[in-house]
């Protein structure tokens, strides 16, 4: 089973019992839900995307925020350049974690807004270096030298970072969840995601470029992956630069002017 | 004696084997921007990281455009994580568990690189090289967050109650990820399944005139102190290792 462990901080008074039913009643059917009413912590054992489980709690009337995903994990922020603090039409968040510590394999659960409808190639890429953007991260990332492929594809016969398509819907927004049984963590952190403009043809287009990329053409956006905290790693409710809480932190730009005043 | 020096040797091989396999530095980069500024000015720039060989010392060239002159902080934060914000990046990369203070201090953090000096240019392009951090092993900085700091790091001697914990840096003005930054053509070559034995050891049965490579222990379950009386047998389902 690849169901895994989703940690989120949700705004909610101590021992406040009655709202914690609430919640139960609206995650049900989600998975496995505990709630501890004391840390206003919500952890959700779940085969469903981290996105849609956030939706539910926020959709009782309460912020929540994912405060740690499954056991080893990583998460790429994407936009246009890769870079850090850059609000550009397409944004998303991918996250990655180990299912168990013995059982091979990468969860890759994501949201994606501002795509154009349909499908778009979805790979990781040899390296991290966002500084000329989407340009510099390199070629599909392909430790055993093999041709480009699907994703369900045996390890010599696809590039270890081709995630084959995923597919915006008439909004613009992608939400996917899969399994990849290739990839492992620990190997890809430090590398990039890229989505391209264009479907992947998963290797099967009859000419030499689909078997290098898929035909997927241009790169429209990308992210760097990142480490970042498993299921209660993470206690932080206040930034210690500055004071911010994490309800608010939403709000605020990253980094920057609005950051730096003390409380 | 020509024996002993082919298995130390082989040891070694195996423990940098990420390195030798490529042959050449391993290299890592971290583009850091902050934001737009009201003067339209922006921090940007590059960090890179180059480790000659596993265990060596990182040289850390930085080149940062847009900054306010004066001395800022700049540290290697635990997660890379901007999902929410900075304040996702955790505190810094201090696996030890020990106290703030300066790159050259007996004790620090590991992401304690201590002050950038900016002068009135705003610019920045300066090599450095710092003995603790690493680009392999179990503490890499890879996948990890990069910070530039607001005001200047106290290097833990300050009177600050966050001195020993941050160096009272202040704000976050920039921060980018360390991602790897491989050379394109450099990826290595498809290894057989099973990788060829570095050295030769008879196996009939254990030689005690060769020095066998280290196999690695799991962590151990229990925190000291261990309890009384010893749980044995000892607590893990798999054999002893040597």
């Amino acid at each position: 089973m690849s169901s895994i462990k989703i940690e989120f901080a949700v705004q909610m008074r101590k021992d406040d019992e009655a709202y914690a039913s609430v919640l139960r009643t609206a995650l049900d059917g989600v998975g496995q839900v505990e709630i501890d009413t004391k840390e206003g912590r919500v952890i959700v054992q779940t085969q469903r995307p981290w996105s849609e489980v956030h939706d539910k709690i926020e959709a009782t009337g309460r912020k929540a925020v994912l405060s740690g995903f499954g056991g080893q994990s990583a998460v790429a922020l994407i936009n246009t350049t890769g870079s850090v603090v850059d609000r550009t039409p397409v944004q998303g968040v991918v996250r990655f974690t180990t299912i168990t510590a013995r059982e091979p394999g990468v969860v890759v659960d994501g949201v994606v807004d501002g795509l154009t409808p349909g499908l778009h190639g979805f790979h990781i890429h040899e390296s991290g270096d966002v500084s000329a953007g989407c340009a510099s991260v390199g070629s599909h990332y392909n430790p055993r030298q093999s041709p480009h492929g699907s994703q369900t594809a045996e390890a010599a016969e696809r590039h270890a970072g081709d995630l084959g398509n995923i597919r915006a819907d008439e909004s613009g927004r992608a939400t996917f969840r899969f399994v990849d049984p290739i990839l492992e963590v620990w190997d890809i952190i430090g590398r990039a995601i890229v989505i391209t403009a264009s479907a992947d043809d998963l290797g099967n287009g009859g000419n030499q470029q689909s078997l290098i990329d898929g035909n997927s053409g241009d790169r429209i956006a990308c992210g760097i992956i990142a480490r970042s905290a498993g299921i209660l790693e993470n206690f932080k409710r206040i930034c210690a630069c500055d004071g911010v809480t994490l309800w608010d932190e939403r709000n605020k730009p990253l980094a920057g002017g609005d950051r730096s005043q003390k409380l | 004696m020509l024996r002993y020096l082919v298995v130390a040797l082989a040891l070694c091989a195996t423990i940098c084997s990420a390195a030798q396999a490529r042959n050449n530095a391993i290299q890592a980069i971290a583009y850091l921007t902050g934001p737009v500024q009201a003067d339209n000015s922006q921090v940007k720039g590059n960090v890179t990281f180059t480790q000659n060989d596993c265990g060596q010392n990182v040289h850390v060239r930085i080149q940062l455009e847009g900054v306010k002159e004066g001395k800022h902080g700049f540290h290697i934060h635990e997660k890379g994580d901007l999902s929410n914000g900075c304040a996702s990046m955790g505190g810094h990369y201090n696996p030890d568990k020990v106290d703030h203070g300066g790159p050259h201090h007996e004790v620090r953090h590991v992401g304690d690189l201590g002050n950038l000096e900016v002068n009135s240019s705003g610019t920045i392009d300066i090599t450095y090289t710092d003995t603790v951090i690493s680009l392999t092993g179990k503490r890499t900085i890879i996948g990890r967050g990069c910070v530039l700091h607001e005001l200047e790091d106290d290097l833990g001697q300050g009177n600050h109650t966050d001195s020993k914990k941050t160096g009272n840096a202040g704000g976050r003005i920039a921060c980018g990820v360390i991602g790897v930054n491989y050379p394109t053509e450099s990826a290595p070559a498809p290894a057989s399944h099973h990788q060829a034995p570095l050295f030769y050891v008879p196996h009939e049965e254990p030689q005690d005139h060769v020095v066998y490579p280290l196999q690695r222990y799991p962590p151990y379950p229990l925190a000291y102190p261990y309890p009384h009386p010893y749980p044995y047998p000892y607590p893990y389902s798999y054999p002893l290792y040597l």
